[in-house]
């Protein structure tokens, strides 16, 4: 009858508490699907800007998104930004180049849309080089967001 | 402001360009009614302008 007292609850009575008691497994944290679809629709609103609201329906944030990113970059390129590639010589090149890769898909649009090259010897192009890097990590700001929203958190 | 070698902006259509823009993916990103997205949108947007213009004269003495 003791026993069956500290089985119930350890923490009361008289009696210290036995190692009788079947011990649990240690839980080793998984992800569950939950964070695995968070994580897919995390990388989908990366390739596709807007997509990780699209697949949650938010398709005011999803429009709004692949719209600013996608005048973004078309204004980036058309005032012949720098659009920076993975062989940079400097940290400012490898920087530029995770910025402008943020822009998932449209960064490889915007290298085939910028035929003549970029031309930062002017502001216009400067302003270009800016333009195209602010796409990308407001792309990955917004995919970051998506990942957040799926996974339940508020947002 | 279009020619064949590019897009031209000037420096004041560029800053409000860029302002307009990344206000609107801000508010709606971070606000979910539309009354406080609007609000946020023009806070946001004045307060880029704000800070462009005092960084652009704090640069003044120093532009020549």
């Amino acid at each position: 009858m003791t026993e069956q007292i500290s089985d119930a609850d350890p923490g009361s009575g008289s009696l210290p508490a036995t190692s009788s008691a079947p011990v649990p497994p240690p839980q080793v944290p998984r992800a569950s699907g939950r964070e695995r679809m968070a994580l897919l629709i995390g990388l989908a609103g990366w390739l596709i800007p807007g997509l990780g609201h699209a697949l949650q329906k938010m398709w005011g944030r999803a429009i709004t998104i692949f719209a600013t990113v996608a005048v973004l970059v078309a204004l980036g390129t058309g005032m012949r930004g720098n659009i920076f590639v993975s062989s940079g010589g400097d940290a400012f090149d490898t920087l530029g180049y995770i910025a402008d890769l943020g822009t998932g898909c449209f960064y490889f649009l915007a290298r085939n849309l910028e035929k003549t090259g970029p031309d930062v010897s002017h502001a216009n192009g400067d302003y270009g080089t800016r333009f195209m890097a602010t796409a990308g990590v407001l792309n990955l700001l917004a995919a970051l967001h998506a990942f957040e929203a799926a996974r339940g958190h508020k947002a | 402001m279009s020619d064949s070698s590019g897009i031209h902006l000037s420096h004041l259509q560029a800053l409000l360009f860029f302002a307009l823009i990344i206000s609107v993916a801000f508010g709606f990103l971070s606000r979910r009614r539309w009354p406080d997205r609007i609000k946020y949108i023009l806070w946001s947007f004045m307060l880029f302008l704000l800070v462009g213009f005092g960084i652009a004269w704090a640069m003044y003495p120093f532009s020549r």
